[in-house]
């Protein structure tokens, strides 16, 4: 997955270079009306979503503030597990600044020709102009310093920086998009490398997809991961344990659960502990034929003390 | 079902270990002023205990979690239901907490914390039951290894029972 950080002076037409970008290369974008929608539907009122990108003063509205952005970046964070996107403001480049499959980009443009611009499009005289510009300006330094405690404009945030004055807006978009393009080749190419490890399931957190399962403990055990946002895929993989003179599979194990995060496949069992020498003995057999497969029985016990009660 | 305590630890094992670990985050944290989050509740006795074995500043806040057993949230997942009260942007923070066993809970908080920009994130635990583990969590500094047991005491509840004692038992479940 890859994430795409477009930060953008007002007026320089970084909004509109995002909704491009993201068009040209299908992936989804995420600006304002996304992530109020996402986070409406995460149940969130409308009195936080006011927060969206606004600096707080005083000790109640920064509490508030924070509950407002621990559910963006947990929104934010779980959907780049899921899908790529393109990201509009909101302090992406420095939520995601350790994160190898994000690019960021700033969109700039020197403030005279975005007064200019917003004189323009928004039909304003020049001095109001000028006052929003300004206004919006210093909110947006003042929310990245309060929330990341970094400074918006500091070069070393950004992977690429664009004048949409010098460059033009289309030329500006189409060399982000060359950027864009050269990364996420570079970062397939990257993720290809990596390949011992087992692949990448879809990631099912919030259960887009139903999954069947053969027993209710299972499908109990998918919600206490959906709960705690662990990726988990059900019954992935089945590993031959034993062949016949011809080389035809005679016994296989296929675990019920591949957690792709903590590369770990997990078999529940729900009968009694001296009935489960069987599973025993093939998880014995699996790590004896493939020993770099973690995987881990979980007991009747266990289950049910997960179940009741997870630490 | 009727249930037994078999003793595991004693509160002078636990004071004397409690008193090591004060030490060591005493070094650790010099000059670093670090957060201590409590994670509630059950960690309030652990955690009330470890600051007092502590002697360089250190800041007190509390955290509190939805746990799945508690199933409030219609939407089926973890939330925060008591947040930090300072911001913990650009400071060094330590997690404490009572247990980890299956770690799912713990991994949803470092994620979280993560998030809030902060200096350094470590996590102190005074019980570890590595046999349940589910998700890697990196412990930086614990208390007890134990064996796959239900304890209970010094905080540890079960159904909210037994926190109030002084010494860490195991409980047995036995079928009448």
């Amino acid at each position: 997955m890859a994430v795409i950080t477009i930060s953008r002076q007002f007026g320089a037409g970084g909004e509109l270079l995002a909704k491009k970008l993201a068009n040209e290369l299908n992936f989804r974008l995420i600006d304002r009306k996304a992530i109020l929608v996402a986070l409406t539907e995460m149940g969130l009122s409308p009195q936080l979503l006011k927060f969206d990108e606004q600096a707080t003063k005083g000790e109640d509205a920064e509490k508030r503030q924070r509950f407002y952005l621990t559910a963006l970046h947990e929104h934010l964070l779980s959907l780049a597990e899921k899908e790529s996107y393109v990201l509009v403001g909101r302090g992406g480049q420095f939520l995601f600044r350790r994160r190898p499959d994000a690019f960021h980009v700033l969109v700039c443009a020197p403030f005279n020709q975005r007064v200019q611009w917003v004189h323009e499009i928004y039909n304003l005289e020049k001095s109001p102009a000028s006052l929003l510009v300004r206004e919006h300006d210093r909110r947006k330094r003042r929310y990245l310093r309060q929330v990341f405690d970094r400074a918006w404009l500091d070069p070393e945030a950004y992977d690429l920086v664009v004048n949409t004055k010098t460059l033009t807006p289309q030329g500006a978009a189409a060399l982000v998009r060359q950027a864009a393009c050269y990364f996420l080749e570079r970062n397939s190419q990257e993720s290809a490398d990596v390949s011992s490890r087992p692949a990448r399931p879809e990631q099912n957190i919030v259960e887009k997809k139903p999954t069947f399962f053969m027993h209710p403990s299972e499908e109990e055990f998918a919600r206490v991961l959906n709960f705690y946002h662990i990726p988990w895929q059900y019954e992935p993989k089945t590993f031959p344990l034993q062949w016949d003179s011809e080389g035809r599979v005679t016994e296989a194990f296929s675990p019920d659960f591949f957690l792709p995060d903590q590369n770990l496949y997990v078999e529940l069992t729900t009968q009694r502990q001296k009935l489960v020498w069987k599973k025993n003995r093939k998880a014995r057999r699996l790590k004896e034929l493939y020993p770099e497969v973690n995987i881990k029985i979980i007991y009747n016990k266990d289950c049910l003390h997960i179940l009741d009660l997870t630490h | 079902m009727s249930y037994r305590l078999v003793p595991v630890l004693c509160r002078t094992t636990i004071e004397e270990r409690i008193a090591e670990l004060g030490r060591e985050l005493s070094r650790d944290y010099k000059n670093k002023q670090p957060v201590l989050v409590c994670v509630l509740r059950g960690s309030v006795y652990f955690t009330v205990d470890l600051t007092r074995a502590i002697t360089v500043p250190h800041l007190l806040d509390f955290i509190s979690i939805s746990s799945y057993s508690q199933k409030t949230d219609p939407l089926g997942i973890v939330r925060i239901t008591k947040d930090l009260d300072t911001s913990i942007v650009g400071r060094e923070v330590l997690i404490v907490e009572d247990i980890v066993d299956t770690g799912l809970s713990l991994h949803y908080l470092i994620r979280n914390l993560k998030t809030r920009s902060p200096a350094g994130l470590r996590v102190c635990t005074l019980l570890n039951i590595p046999a349940r583990r589910i998700a890697n969590v990196p412990l930086d500094y614990q208390g007890f290894e134990l064996p796959n047991i239900y304890a209970v005491g010094y905080g540890l509840d079960y159904h909210e029972n037994y926190r109030n004692l002084r010494d860490i038992f195991s409980l047995i479940k036995e079928e009448t």
